[in-house]
């Protein structure tokens, strides 16, 4: 319809017409970016004269993007695998049987990941990995 | 904004110090995280919950002389609103498999699980679906799923260490176990992770890769 009554009932301040027409027109990431700060509030839905849900076709954007238009995180299928082949079955296996003393050295003499590191910094010990 | 004057002058001092402590990241320097007497220290001085007073042990129930804070345990405690006399179970009104009681991040998972597995689900929650405190979880969602840098391991270190070393490790070695499947499962559900590609990545020692995919998660 495009009487923006959802747009400007928006708390979130989202281009909710904007995100609509991109659905239309097939843009679905487009949409799925639009919407992205969406709480689900409903209040674009409820006062909607043409009864569009628009918070719900914004979730289902987001839901289309992530699932078929984002690639899949190749790291992420790595972990799985490995933790899949049983590798820190063991590791962890001890941890749990490890007394209360020696688990507290472990926790406060773990090397920790630097605020200011980039994205492919990697720890000195290796062999827990 | 409606902050106390002592919060505005605290604010007021977080700024002044500001430039200083952003030039000394910058330029390398970590700052240490607190001792785990420092933290005992503070959280007995500040923390509501270690106040005398604050938390007392429930009277009934499963959970019966577990000790929570005064307002939950008067829900905990409190009476019903429905009148069972008004109850007639002989007349069924649905039939289900599996009922789930609660529809937040858990309860759908488990709704989800069910259904998977050829159960019939009912779920029962009090507002709409999506109106739930894992919703308003915002503070993120811990999995180790960067190989290179993190394994379960670590993560099972800072469970435990979060958790002042009382955590059941079985119930531990589960979740850091599972965790990574997790994220791989709301990934395929079709969750908007925040994802970038970092190209010239270091070889990690199983597989060279010319780029990768990270993932971090949003809100």
């Amino acid at each position: 319809m495009g009487c923006n009554t959802c747009t400007k009932s928006c708390p979130m301040d989202l281009p909710v017409m904007e995100y609509i027409s991109a659905a239309l027109r097939g843009d679905i990431e487009k949409a799925a970016e639009l919407s992205f700060p969406c709480v689900m509030c409903g209040i674009c839905t409820s006062r909607c004269p043409a009864e569009l849900p628009q918070y719900h076709i914004a979730m289902l954007t987001r839901r289309l993007t992530a699932k078929y238009i984002h690639a899949q995180a190749d790291h992420l299928k790595d972990m799985v695998q490995r933790i899949e082949s049983g590798r820190y079955e063991e590791p962890l296996t001890q941890l749990t049987k490890t007394d209360l003393a020696t688990l507290r050295k472990l926790y406060v003499e773990r090397q920790m990941e630097p605020h200011t590191g980039d994205e492919l910094w990697e720890p000195d010990d290796k062999r827990f990995l | 904004m409606g902050y106390p004057a002592e919060l505005m002058d605290l604010i007021k001092r977080v700024e002044k110090t500001r430039p200083t402590r952003v030039a000394r990241k910058k330029a390398g320097e970590e700052f240490p995280a607190l001792t785990l007497e420092q933290r005992k220290d503070r959280l007995e001085k500040y923390h509501p919950d270690y106040r005398a007073g604050a938390l007392r042990e429930l009277k009934v129930g499963p959970s019966k002389g577990y000790a929570l804070a005064q307002e939950i345990a008067d829900t905990f405690e409190a009476k019903s609103r429905i009148d069972p006399d008004k109850i007639d179970l002989n007349e069924v009104h649905y039939e289900t498999d599996v009922l789930v009681i609660g529809g937040g991040g858990a309860g759908t998972a488990a709704a989800l699980l069910a259904q998977e597995q050829g159960a019939r689900v009912i779920i029962a929650t009090k507002l709409r679906h999506g109106d739930a405190n894992t919703m308003m979880a915002e503070g993120g969602i811990q999995a180790a799923t960067k190989g290179w840098k993190d394994s379960p391991y670590y993560h099972y270190l800072d469970v435990i260490g979060g958790g002042h070393f009382e955590n059941d490790p079985e119930l531990v070695k589960t979740m850091v176990t599972e965790a990574p499947k997790v994220i791989a499962w709301l990934e395929k559900l079709g969750c908007m992770f925040q994802k970038w590609t970092t190209a010239n990545c270091s070889p990690s020692t199983e597989q060279a890769r010319a780029a990768r995919e990270c993932t971090m998660p949003v809100t």
